[in-house]
């Protein structure tokens, strides 16, 4: 379960990345988080990860708080990022191996990496060839490989499905699924309203460090996810100018 | 964690394409600056042996004491091919005569004799790792942690259980594990070339010291290493990091160490070596001046007007291989001997004060230089490396310091058994032996011309040989390795200052690391 209780942070140039975030996400819940860039959406999972120190509420991780005890929290979650370029000197086993041993799996054998790998739709052939090979799709399911190896209850996803094809996308979309009815937690930042509406439990949108909706599944589906993201944005560009 | 993260970083180190083409790079210099310093080794080699069978022959084909001013010389040691140092530049033996101290070694060998072919910077094995492994490492290091954070592969790594400390361990043990085989492959193709030499045998202590030049080269390569650990935590991207160390790489191995011996040269000024001269000749006048009223003096005391010589080979401050001539000319030219060869000694020793001020002018001068240019790693690396191949301004100092006892002991056993008073230090002749008259004297002359070759005019072999066996021979003893690193310990211990700071400021700078 990941939970944010006022979680907010302001950077030394005093901008307000995040205000106050109140957030908490249950176990087989897909929750997606909406927004512009800059929103706040990468600080969030920043937070979560404690990359970067919050200046005010907490992070909770299955109860953990990350500031406190961050390396305990981080035995609970696992991080898929938007760009994953992992070891291109390294195979696709290589690289699972290497974070599968980081992540507490040092026992794992060859076939338990390529079983993951064909979970998620990587090709056979691909198993044992160098990184550096392969396209932005095939990395990004190894990336989620790595996520799925350390089998952690919680998944932060930042921007998994930019630049991926459709099917690629959909590809990724399934996989999630998957976990979610393994039970786990996912939170997902992006700006695909799409894909949100095809798998997402919840919805959050977020703007300048705040999130100001959240909807379930069955009320962004009734009042049209598409067009309340919209107009939201719409508000913004005239608060902008 | 930390280990999993080395051999991690070890093997993506090993295959890159920077890596391979440093290795190739070494596959190629190494054996050929290691065969090139092999060939002038075996040249220096040969000089040393024809020099040391001269010195031998000063003692061996001696006819009189005067005869011998003996010469100290040095055997080069093999491992010059490792480091040449200064023993290029400086000579390999010291002529001890009695009438001058030596100020330096004479002898300088040089492999090329031709002087008009420009020549590049002396390289060897040292100078090959100073320059290339430091700029692999460079090269390996330089994106250490922002290539980490360009690929988004640093938020991966620590979104896991890892703490920063374990993963900056892990980083830079990672690239020096990739450096301890290309290190290997270097010194193993180095003893390769050096076991195929004939001329060159290497002792149990020269392998002692090969040891220590293997881990001094691990510790300077640790400092350029964490360097650019320490530039990639600093800098914002990869390409900036690697200009920011291009630009400190260069500056530490070239611009630093020349600009820091040019300051050192300007802060302490050495007299010309010809003004030392013309002092010493300023002595010199006074010396024969005195020899003048000794002659005077030596004429009046034993009613000399003339001195006829009918046979004499040689001058050393009186005649020398003075042979067939009348005893009271012999009397005489003892006398001379004994009143002179003491003085002889005496000017020497008040020469040397001039000398000596002006050598350590020049040590002094050297000193400065060397702590100026300590300030770059690749001069501490040579420094100690010479002082560990015995090729530096200490071991050369120590051989001429050994020498110019050697020549206070020599002449002192002289003075203590009577040798300048003695007509054996001028005279093949045994005292009976000396004609007391010119007639007596002529006779002798006809005879050792009847006995000698007819196309020699000189030859007075027929006049036998001393014996020098009970006359203090040179051996140098060599510096100990305690010895040798004691100089250099300071130089020594601020490299591993440098690599601690480095290491602590990496560390806290990483603390700190933005990794968005």
């Amino acid at each position: 379960m990941l939970q944010a209780i006022d979680l907010t942070k302001r950077y030394e140039d005093q901008q307000l990345a995040l205000d106050a975030l109140n957030l908490e996400i249950k176990e087989g819940e897909i929750f997606f988080l909406l927004g512009a860039n800059g929103a706040g959406k990468t600080t969030t999972i920043n937070l979560f990860l404690n990359f970067i120190e919050p200046t005010g509420g907490k992070a909770l991780i299955n109860g953990i708080d990350v500031t406190k005890e961050p390396l305990e929290s981080k035995k609970y979650v696992s991080y898929v990022s938007e760009n994953v370029m992992l070891y291109g000197n390294f195979t696709a086993r290589q690289n699972l191996d290497f974070f599968a041993k980081l992540g507490g799996k040092p026992n794992l054998t060859k076939e338990d990496y390529y079983m993951r790998m064909r979970e998620v739709g990587l090709q056979e052939e691909a198993f044992e060839k160098k990184l550096k090979t392969f396209s932005k799709g095939m990395r990004q399911k190894v990336g989620l490989t790595i996520a799925i190896i350390k089998d952690a209850p919680n998944i932060l996803l930042d921007e998994p499905t930019a630049g991926l094809d459709p099917k690629a996308a959909a590809e990724l979309m399934q996989i999630l699924v998957n976990l979610k009815r393994q039970g786990k937690s996912i939170l997902m930042c992006t700006h695909d309203i799409f894909r949100a509406k095809n798998i997402a439990d919840r919805v959050g949108i977020m703007k300048e460090g705040r999130l100001v909706m959240v909807r379930t599944r069955s009320e962004f589906l009734e009042d049209d996810l598409e067009k309340i993201y919209m107009n939201y944005m719409q508000e913004m560009v005239i608060e902008n100018r | 964690m930390i280990l999993h993260i080395a051999k991690k970083d070890f093997l993506d180190n090993f295959t890159s394409a920077r890596f391979v083409a440093g290795f190739l790079l070494c596959l190629f210099l190494v054996p050929f600056t290691v065969y090139t310093g092999t060939r002038l080794y075996e040249s220096r080699v040969d000089k040393y042996q024809r020099d040391a069978r001269e010195a031998d022959e000063i003692f061996t084909k001696a006819q009189v004491y005067a005869q011998i001013q003996p010469v100290a010389v040095i055997q080069p040691s093999p491992l010059t091919i490792f480091s040449k140092g200064i023993s290029e530049q400086v000579g390999s033996k010291a002529s001890l005569s009695n009438s001058e101290i030596p100020t330096f070694a004479t002898g300088i060998t040089t492999m090329y004799e031709n002087q008009f072919l420009n020549r590049f910077v002396s390289l060897d094995f040292i100078n090959i790792l100073a320059i290339i492994l430091s700029l692999i490492g460079v090269f390996l290091s330089y994106d250490i942690f922002s290539r980490e954070k360009e690929d988004g592969t640093l938020k991966l790594l620590l979104s896991n259980n890892v703490k920063r400390s374990d993963f900056f361990l892990g980083k830079v043990s990672g690239i020096l594990l990739t450096f301890i085989p290309l290190l290997l492959v270097c010194y193993i193709l180095v003893f390769i070339i050096l076991w195929i030499s004939p001329s060159v045998s290497l002792s149990a202590d020269d392998y002692a010291r090969i040891l220590l030049l293997f881990v001094f080269s691990l510790l300077y390569l640790s400092f350029f290493i964490l360097l650019g650990s320490y530039i990639s935590s600093k800098a914002g991207t990869s390409s900036t990091s690697l200009i920011i160390n291009l630009f400190i790489w260069c500056f530490l191995l070239f611009l630093l160490p020349n600009s820091m011996s040019y300051l050192g040269k300007n802060i302490v000024k050495s007299d010309n070596y010809s003004i030392v001269r013309m002092n010493t000749m300023d002595l010199d006048n006074e010396f024969w001046k005195k020899y003048g009223e000794l002659q005077k003096q030596v004429k009046a005391e034993t009613g000399m007007v003339y001195t006829n010589w009918n046979l004499c080979a040689g001058w050393n401050y009186g005649p020398v291989l003075l042979c067939f001539t009348t005893h009271d000319v012999m009397k005489y030219e003892r006398r001379m001997h004994e009143l002179t060869a003491p003085m002889v000694l005496d000017y020497a020793g008040k020469k040397w004060h001039l000398q000596e001020v002006y050598l350590n002018q020049l040590f002094h001068q050297q000193k400065i230089v060397k702590y100026l240019s300590c300030l770059s790693p690749s001069e501490i690396l040579k420094y100690v490396s010479s002082s560990l191949c015995k090729s530096d301004m200490e071991n050369h100092v120590d051989f001429m310091n050994q020498a110019r006892n050697y020549r206070e002991q020599f002449f002192n056993y002289y003075k203590e058994n009577k040798i300048f008073s003695s007509y054996n230090y001028f005279s093949p002749h045994k005292e009976s032996e000396i004609p007391k008259t010119q007639e007596e004297a002529m006779k002798m002359v006809a005879q050792w011309r009847s006995t000698a070759k007819p196309e020699s005019t000189f030859d007075l072999s027929s006049l036998g040989f001393i014996s020098t066996a009970g006359l203090p021979r040179f051996t140098y003893n060599e510096r100990g390795i305690i010895d040798g690193l004691s100089d250099q310990l300071w130089i020594f211990a601020g490299l591993i200052s440098a690599c601690v700071v480095l290491i602590w400021i990496t560390y806290s700078s990483l603390i700190k690391y933005d990794i968005r």
